[in-house]
């Protein structure tokens, strides 16, 4: 009977389901790749799936294909890694190499990276960063009216809070700092009004963090986190103790209306907790009057993101099916020496479990720098 | 017990709780307390004698569950873990049985997608729609084309054009 079963002629025109019923079986395909091709199948199906609307994604990790320096200038081929299926594919940019970073967006929804992109130019200073915000899989962009020549560094991007555009689509607010002079500087971009605030912070770090309108920076020398206030642009009269366990911070990380601080596992170190990521979140009064770092066992359902370089994000494990919660995905970039490459620097894509406390190794990717984002069709 | 017609006109005599696994059922119920006969014009009785079995079954295990747990609490013994362990291995077989029970033609796949959201039972539609996606999965465009026998629409510049959107889905 089952063979006779399986042999019969189908009679039913699965184009010719339910609209309704189509954007549901849509909506299950899990990763991307499965969705398109479901939109590449007839006219129907098509126009059944909205490509603003597609299954719940894990976010995907980009980096370069490859390493050889020779080739910065011209080669323009990347990877894609994607947790949900575990797999990579090759996609093209309209981006070399060369002078190309990008970093993680903190704002999961919008799916943009901050690219900076060098342009060559015949009179001093030769070079120009042009820095904008790239889909890289609409390829859309996003000019940004950043015009010297700098590296930025982005700290938050996401809906504008202050937007008048309304319910329909909200402003995006970009706050990046860059490196000048051996200071920072914090600039605040928002699209509605395409007009950049600076102010600088009279400290060299790359840990800085934004939270609440204000500005963490970690300062290595003295081990101690100072804040900056957004409004007033300048220091607040806020100490923050640092924990005597750890040695330092390598991020700040923003995660569902808390500040966290991460502390990367020294293996060198050597010691009970060496191979401990661990994470502190930061309690404090509303005004930020006291404030102090309370280490967690446990981040519950959350999940941080955090790339290369430091930056990331966090989603709710609830939010997506097949997630695990509690884990930390965060890049450790390594060196070793063989026969055939000879020296080697790469980058290792691990999963830090806080309930049993133990780190396992995902991916190992070539390049330098991997940045964590959304995948976003529209 | 209620009686449910298919629209080849087979009856069906089921517990009312089975029945009210359908929403569209539930709401006929609670409107009018006195129907007891109840023709379903768009299923016929191939199809609804499936959509039953998923509902009987689901009612079982539902069933099942209360009465272990009301077990647990009237003799007092045992700690709460023990109902929750009772639950877990029962969603197991549960997802197992639905597993099993999903394994069929698409013709009859696509049957059920319909009865299933025309007679409004959440867990059947969610769990068809579901076993359609996992057969579109990881096919490339024509292997979906072949296995639903679905003729392509699109001229060649409009799929070249739906291809260049984006390549590495394709690869």
């Amino acid at each position: 009977m089952a063979v006779i079963s399986k042999m019969k002629i189908m009679t039913r025109d699965w184009t010719e389901l339910n609209p309704e019923l189509l954007h549901l079986i849509s909506k299950k395909l899990g990763n991307l790749s499965n969705f398109i091709r479901f939109r590449s199948v007839c006219k129907q199906w098509r126009s059944a799936a909205d490509p603003a609307d597609p299954p719940p994604q894990l976010p995907w990790l980009l980096y370069p294909a490859t390493l050889r320096r020779e080739e910065a200038n011209t080669n323009t081929d990347y990877t894609l890694y994607s947790l949900s299926s575990n797999s990579s594919s090759q996609i093209e940019l309209p981006i070399t190499y060369k002078g190309f970073r990008y970093h993680n967006t903190k704002e999961p929804s919008i799916g943009f990276i901050l690219v900076d992109q060098h342009k060559q130019i015949l009179k001093p200073p030769y070079q120009l960063m042009v820095p904008y915000l790239f889909n890289p899989l609409t390829e859309t962009k996003i000019h940004l009216p950043f015009t010297e020549v700098k590296y930025y560094f982005s700290l938050y991007m996401g809906p504008d809070n202050k937007s008048n555009s309304g319910m329909v689509k909200s402003g995006v607010h970009l706050v990046v700092y860059t490196i000048q002079n051996s200071e920072l500087e914090i600039w605040s971009w928002r699209s509605d009004s395409n007009e950049i605030t600076k102010f600088k912070i009279p400290f060299l770090t790359f840990v800085v963090g934004y939270y609440k309108g204000k500005i963490f920076v970690y300062l290595s020398e003295t081990r101690e986190t100072k804040v900056f206030d957004m409004t007033t642009e300048a220091e607040m009269n806020i100490v923050i103790p640092h924990p005597v366990e750890c040695l330092h911070f390598n991020l700040f990380v923003e995660a569902m209306g808390d500040l966290l601080a991460v502390a990367y596992p020294h293996p060198g170190e050597g010691g009970r907790d060496s191979h401990q990521v661990k994470v502190y979140r930061l309690e404090h009064t509303d005004v930020f009057g006291q404030c102090r770092w309370i280490k967690l066992k446990g981040i519950g359902e959350r999940v941080l993101f955090l790339g290369s370089p430091a930056a990331g994000f966090c989603l709710s494990a609830s939010d997506f099916e097949g997630l695990r919660g509690n884990c930390i995905y965060y890049m450790r970039d390594c060196k070793d020496v063989n026969e055939k490459d000879g020296f080697r620097h790469y980058n290792r894509l691990l999963r830090y479990d806080m309930e049993n406390g133990s780190s396992e190794e995902l991916l190992n990717c070539v390049a330098l720098s991997a940045t964590w984002f959304m995948p976003c069709l529209s | 017990m209620i009686t449910l017609t298919s629209s080849d006109g087979v009856q069906f005599d089921v517990r009312e709780a089975v029945a009210k696994e359908s929403q569209i059922i539930r709401d006929m119920i609670q409107d009018d307390c006195v129907i007891t006969n109840i023709p379903l014009a768009n299923v016929n009785h191939k199809i609804l004698s499936i959509v039953l079995e998923y509902c009987q079954m689901h009612v079982d295990k539902t069933e099942m569950e209360v009465n272990a747990s009301k077990h647990q609490t009237t003799t007092g013994e045992g700690s709460s873990s023990v109902p929750v362990a009772l639950k877990v291995s029962s969603n197991k077989n549960l997802n197992d049985w639905d597993k099993e029970f999903i394994n069929v033609d698409l013709d009859t796949l696509y049957d059920l997608i319909l009865a299933a959201n025309y007679l409004n039972i959440s867990g059947l539609l969610n769990l068809t729609t579901q076993a359609a996606a996992d057969i579109i999965k990881g096919k490339t465009t024509e292997e979906i084309r072949a296995t639903f026998n679905i003729k392509n629409d699109f001229t060649p510049e409009e799929e070249a054009a739906i291809r260049k959107e984006n390549p590495w889905a394709f690869e």
